[in-house]
């Protein structure tokens, strides 16, 4: 685990535990402004993991509405409807020890369904591409490698029209049927970053500086080798791949190196514009529908909060 | 067994799933247990950050989830915001009516 990797793991604890502990004293509390205040760190936590997971919108959201708005309505209301030193809220009839055991029981529950069920991790087939693809135009070969693109966690596959929401990715090579083991192939990765506004077409794609060509040993056989490209910065890139070194079939065939032309992928600066796009698009009825409720809701609670006005 | 097996960056999604299950079930004790109307609604509001986790944590992790729980996650916090200033209204009509703003005073519907 990298000082990076580590890191991270260290600063999510810390967020995730301090968002576990707030949102037990809200529970826990018997005074309700504390409850309202541990809400507050329970909110702020929430939009740490938003951050985390890269929703950077979200986050924006999240403190905006309800840290900005929502928090504070609420501590208008605790303001409004109690006195200060009223600090009694706990349930008399609360049934507390059975309470507990039956959230404990939801818990254990949701634990075990997360810990027992294995999510559907792969990736849209068009974002894959393999070595099968260039073995049509050359000799037939005992070689049979996959190069995946995955996002940086390694867990993800990138998503439809190649894009990517990290700001690194991993080039998977899996070398899925080796040749001759005496063989020794290497692969060179060389990855290009797009030129906008650049009118020659030849300029247009120019190499990438951090990551310009990177060779990868695939002397062992059968196995699976990360390559991973970090610092991406927002763009689009595209990534090729192709045998270079080694000797007989498998760099040369058909006299001439084997080169796989990778996918295209965009590197997304956060969630902003893609939410956008899908609220302008595919999501303009609901937000439309939403916009009309949240006035609906604006008129409804003036209406009710007003003083009653006797009429002569 | 290692203690990087569970850590976040190898399990980001569980790491997640389980955090919002947590702040779940904070929110459904606090639903559970509580008289006064405005720590229910501290409760409901929990439960709906842990809803929202999970629905930026399936988007964000789960390539063929797509953009769509980052959407739905803007439209849960969108209806809270309404929902809030709602239920404060009515909590303030009930705390003018009866002197208290407990849940079990407002059972007037009942008879």
């Amino acid at each position: 685990m990298g000082t990076e990797e580590l890191l991270l793991n260290v600063v999510f604890y810390l967020f995730a535990i301090g968002a576990v502990v707030a949102s037990i004293a809200v529970a826990l509390s018997t005074n309700i402004i504390r409850s309202a205040f541990a809400l507050l760190g329970v909110l702020f936590g929430v939009a740490a993991m938003y951050a985390f997971m890269r929703a950077d919108f979200v986050v924006a959201a999240q403190i905006i509405i309800y840290v900005g708005g929502i928090l504070v309505l609420i501590i208008f209301a605790v303001m409004l409807t109690h006195k200060i030193t009223d600090v009694n809220v706990s349930n008399e009839s609360a049934p507390g020890p059975a309470a507990v055991f039956a959230v404990l029981c939801v818990l254990f529950a949701l634990c075990v369904i997360i810990a027992t069920r294995t999510w559907d991790r792969s990736a849209p087939a068009e974002s894959l591409t393999s070595m099968e693809k260039l073995a049509g135009d050359t000799k037939p070969t005992t070689a049979m490698v996959n190069v995946t693109l995955l996002q940086g966690d390694g867990t993800t596959g990138v998503l439809k029209g190649g894009e990517v929401r990290s700001p690194f990715v991993v080039l998977r090579y899996e070398v899925t049927q080796a040749p001759s083991t005496a063989e020794a192939a290497h692969f060179a990765l060389e990855c290009s970053e797009r030129i906008e506004n650049q009118p020659d077409e030849k300029k247009r794609w120019a190499p990438w500086s951090p990551v310009k060509e990177t060779t990868v040993g695939l002397t062992n056989g059968l196995g699976t080798r990360d390559e991973r490209l970090s610092n991406l910065k927002p763009g689009r890139y595209r990534w090729t791949a192709s045998f270079v070194g080694g000797q007989g079939t498998l760099a040369l065939a058909g006299g001439k190196p084997w080169t796989i032309e990778g996918t295209t992928f965009t590197v997304e600066a956060g969630l902003t514009r893609p939410l956008g796009v899908a609220l302008m698009s595919r999501y303009l009825l609901p937000f439309e529908l939403i916009s009309v409720l949240l006035l609906a809701a604006l008129v409804g609670a003036a209406y009710i909060a007003r003083k009653e006005v006797k009429e002569l | 067994m290692n203690v990087a097996d569970f850590s976040f960056t190898r399990h980001p999604l569980e790491n997640m799933l389980v955090l919002s299950a947590i702040i779940f079930c904070a929110g459904l004790y606090t639903v559970m247990t509580r008289k006064n109307a405005v720590s229910i609604l501290m409760g409901v509001e929990l439960i709906l950050n842990a809803a929202n986790i999970n629905f930026v944590a399936f988007s964000q992790y789960l390539p063929s989830a797509g953009i769509h729980g980052g959407v739905f996650s803007v439209f849960v916090i969108l209806l809270a915001a309404a929902e809030a200033a709602v239920a404060l209204a009515i909590i303030i009509g009930i705390y003018q009516n009866f002197g208290r703003a407990d849940v079990d005073v407002a059972d007037l519907m009942k008879e």
